[in-house]
């Protein structure tokens, strides 16, 4: 669909504001001036699932010139191109989350992006496809928007500022996240900057017009793991739902996964460095925070040898771009992922790292005014983001075929199917791969 | 200008600190989306970018610097100097007096130190208790915090033994152990690594500050570690902001010099001389306080000075060479 300027009705015209322009379509992807891990190939790749809900490859062919650790990291069973795309028999992509209290179709949970970071539109899109894919979606801290609340495949979020937070809230919806952490800003509280806290975000998280909405760096009644507990205790007594906690991986995720099971959370979602954001301090995201794959593995050992493994979930997030992403870190470990930036690439995003600005050409992260000129299509982001889930679930049952296993509870932990090229042995190690 | 150290990221970072673009003066700079920063995204340059910082989280809480307070002071030669923050502006060779001006002014009034290579000019002789001077434009009289004398000519300056200030040795990189002795029975209040020196090619400048560090730890005087009056002082004009900086503390230095950083800051090295300079530098260091503070509160500490100088278990690394981590003494990503 072309990008041309709808011609002015006379209906049009006698109003004293014009009608936005809808955005349907993706916007030409920018000459990306600095190194970025969210290169213009990702993007195709993922507007390729977005467009049309079919896989595109079985494995990615540019990973090996990555940086990431994760990309250095390949299932033994990778042959050449991996073969045809057409759907395969005797895969289930289906994925059990707290105890068994949640069933998702396919392991990929919707990134925490709160109504406020996003415009609207994206949040409303996120919940339709999840409800429409049986995914899980999470809203992020500030409150829900009124067409989120409608929709089923929610988690809601308990975080520091306790903004939009009341006993309604938290009935909503599948589980509740207790959020802790970020990736793109450990040990830092959620940050809203005033330019995008318009008169609707001011109303659902009762703070002032054009005021930053800085929530506090930690919990001020979670100061340890026994106030977690009792934090978590008094969630479930509330409202019987599962609970999870979100943290950032840190130095020291171990201790903090083993103590977020062992107070009863149902599930951990841990944010490597890399996660997008909707605002950071910028010395703060590139030198705090590890990698999720060097925490997949590391959490995963030592939930099995605590015996806190079973049941409890592990959700990984943080540049996870693509279904061998996906594969390789259930098979490091994890039950599930989170896709938060690959799904505003899904919807349009071009990663100019403006969200902080308010001013984003592909609206998603602008700032909420009354009569914006332009406004992302929710019929068109919803379906982009239904199809990005298909053809990224088609992808990983192809994975899962090629790899052998039927189910996601046999590819979990599977650390022998894979290996490790260009990485010392004390990283292969940790990750508990055998260098190739 | 743009380089591996001097990436166009880096650049426009330093330049928001300082006003010299952007609208948020003297602020830690905001951004968005996922890091692109190295070892992971961009390349690796320096062992500083392997190193990660912790976030401290339900195990133990943050501590947050819009709210709460964390002290960013720091002392040198045992107490002799106090700073308002770990830093050393080192003036840059090429430098115009009008920049050496308002690079000594805003030391003075943002309670750091200024490290000169030429006399203090004339007229700024009030502003010389905050300035450090190398020894072969001291002056005695003047008042100046201290003076820096070179290590090859160590035993020319028996006579810096009476002076009042303090005074601190340059090294290069490679040093041995006897030199570090003998700077501690001249008297030496410190060492000033510099790695511009010829002799530090050898060596990169964490590794020399990580070995120095542990090095005073170990020689005793009176059966006390000499380390708590002598101070290690980080210097290189590849020193990038607030977060090498950190990473030197945390890697054993007392403070370290940020001379290229400000140029760039202040758009001087793009061939700008702006007229506000002094008030470019002064934004620039409060915005340096302000991003050292976030990272001491995100590690959940509250005072940098006694809590993150030598602290090697605040950092993971991130494919690092093995030997060379075991040397610094910092763990690998992963490990508890």
């Amino acid at each position: 669909m072309s990008m041309v300027l709808e011609t002015p009705t006379a209906a049009a015209m006698s109003r004293t504001t014009l009608e936005p322009k809808m955005v349907q379509d993706y916007l030409r992807i920018p000459p990306q001036e600095d190194k970025e891990f969210w290169d213009a190939r990702k993007i195709e790749h993922i507007r390729q699932l977005a467009r049309f809900g079919r896989p595109a490859w079985v494995w990615d062919p540019y990973k090996h010139e990555s940086n990431r650790i994760l990309d250095r990291i390949s299932f033994l069973a990778e042959r050449g191109d991996g073969g045809e795309l057409g759907d395969v028999d005797g895969v289930s992509t289906r994925t059990l989350l707290a105890y068994g209290g949640i069933e998702l179709t396919t392991p990929i949970y919707l990134g925490d992006m709160s109504f406020g970071a996003l415009s609207g539109v994206p949040n409303i899109a996120l919940a339709r496809a999840a409800d429409i894919t049986g995914a899980l979606t999470g809203t992020g801290e500030g409150g829900l928007h009124p067409e989120v609340r409608k929709c089923k495949r929610i988690t809601v979020q308990w975080a520091s500022a306790r903004f939009g937070v009341d006993i309604d809230v938290l009935n909503t919806g599948l589980g509740i996240v207790i959020k802790i952490g970020q990736g793109a800003k450990p040990g830092i509280g959620g940050h809203l900057p005033g330019v995008k806290v318009t008169e609707p975000i001011s109303m659902t998280r009762r703070i002032p017009v054009g005021t930053d909405a800085i929530s506090p760096a930690p919990h001020h009644d979670i100061y340890s793991i026994e106030d977690l507990g009792q934090r978590i205790w008094a969630l479930k007594e509330a409202t019987g739902k599962p609970v999870f906690v979100k943290v950032a991986v840190t130095n020291y995720i171990t201790y903090i996964a083993s103590g977020v099971a062992r107070m009863g959370a149902d599930g951990i979602i841990m944010d490597g460095q890399g996660a997008g954001t909707g605002a950071t301090p910028e010395v703060i995201r590139d030198n705090v925070g590890l990698p999720i794959e060097i925490a997949v593995p590391a959490v995963d050992r030592l939930l099995r040898r605590e015996g806190l493994r079973d049941g409890f979930s592990i959700i990984a997030a943080g540049r996870v771009s693509s279904a061998e992403d996906t594969a390789k870190l259930i098979a490091l470990g994890a039950d599930c992922v989170s896709i938060g930036t690959a799904a505003l690439i899904g919807m349009g995003c071009i990663m100019v790292h403006r969200c902080h600005l308010g001013f984003c050409p592909a609206v998603i992260t602008n700032k909420i005014t009354e009569n914006p000129t332009k406004v992302l299509s929710l019929d068109m982001a919803t379906q982009w983001t239904v199809n990005l889930i298909r053809g990224w679930t088609a992808e990983l049952r192809l994975i899962m075929d090629r790899v052998g296993v039927g189910s996601i509870e046999e590819l979990r932990g599977r650390r022998e199917l894979l290996t490790a090229r260009g990485v010392d042995e004390e990283t292969a190690a940790i990750l508990g791969v055998e260098p190739s | 200008m743009e380089t591996a150290v001097w990436s166009r990221r880096r650049v426009k970072h330093l330049q928001e600190m300082s006003g010299a673009a952007g609208k948020t003066p003297g602020e830690a700079v905001i951004t968005s989306m996922g890091s692109t920063g190295p070892p992971l995204v961009e390349n690796p340059v320096f062992i500083t970018d392997h190193l990660v910082s912790d976030g401290a989280q339900v195990t133990r809480p943050s501590i947050d610097p819009y709210r709460e307070p964390i002290e960013t002071y720091a002392f040198l030669a045992g107490g002799l100097i106090r700073l308002s923050l770990p830093l050393v502006v080192e003036e840059r060779p090429g430098v115009s007096d009008a920049v050496v001006e308002a690079l000594v002014r805003a030391s003075y009034n943002m309670g750091v130190l200024a490290y000169l290579r030429r006399a203090l000019p004339a007229g700024l002789e009030r502003y010389a208790e905050r300035v450090v001077v190398d020894a072969p434009h001291y002056e005695d009289g003047l008042g100046y915090a201290g003076v820096v004398v070179d290590y090859d000519s160590l035993w020319e300056h028996s006579a810096l033994r009476r002076l009042e200030c303090v005074k601190l040795l340059r090294i290069p990189t490679a040093v041995s152990h006897a030199l570090l002795e003998r700077c501690i029975a001249a008297g030496f209040g410190g060492v000033v690594i510099d790695e511009t020196l010829p002799a530090s090619r050898e060596s990169p400048l964490e590794l020399a500050v990580s070995d120095v560090d542990r090095a005073f730890k170990s020689i005793k005087e009176d059966g006390e570690p000499v380390r708590n009056r002598v101070s290690v002082v980080a210097c290189s004009p590849r020193i990038r902001g607030s977060d090498d900086v950190f990473k030197l503390l945390g890697l054993g230095a007392d403070c370290a010099t940020l001379g290229e950083a400000m140029l760039v800051a202040t758009g001087f090295r793009e061939g700008r001389s702006p007229e506000n300079m002094q008030e470019l530098m002064e934004n620039f260091i409060l915005a340096v306080q302000k991003e050292i503070k976030l990272l001491a509160g995100a590690a959940g500490v509250s005072c940098v000075y006694t809590s993150i100088i030598g602290n090697r278990e605040l950092f993971r690394a991130i494919r690092l060479e093995p030997s060379l981590r075991r040397r610094l003494g910092v763990k690998p990503a992963g490990v508890g």
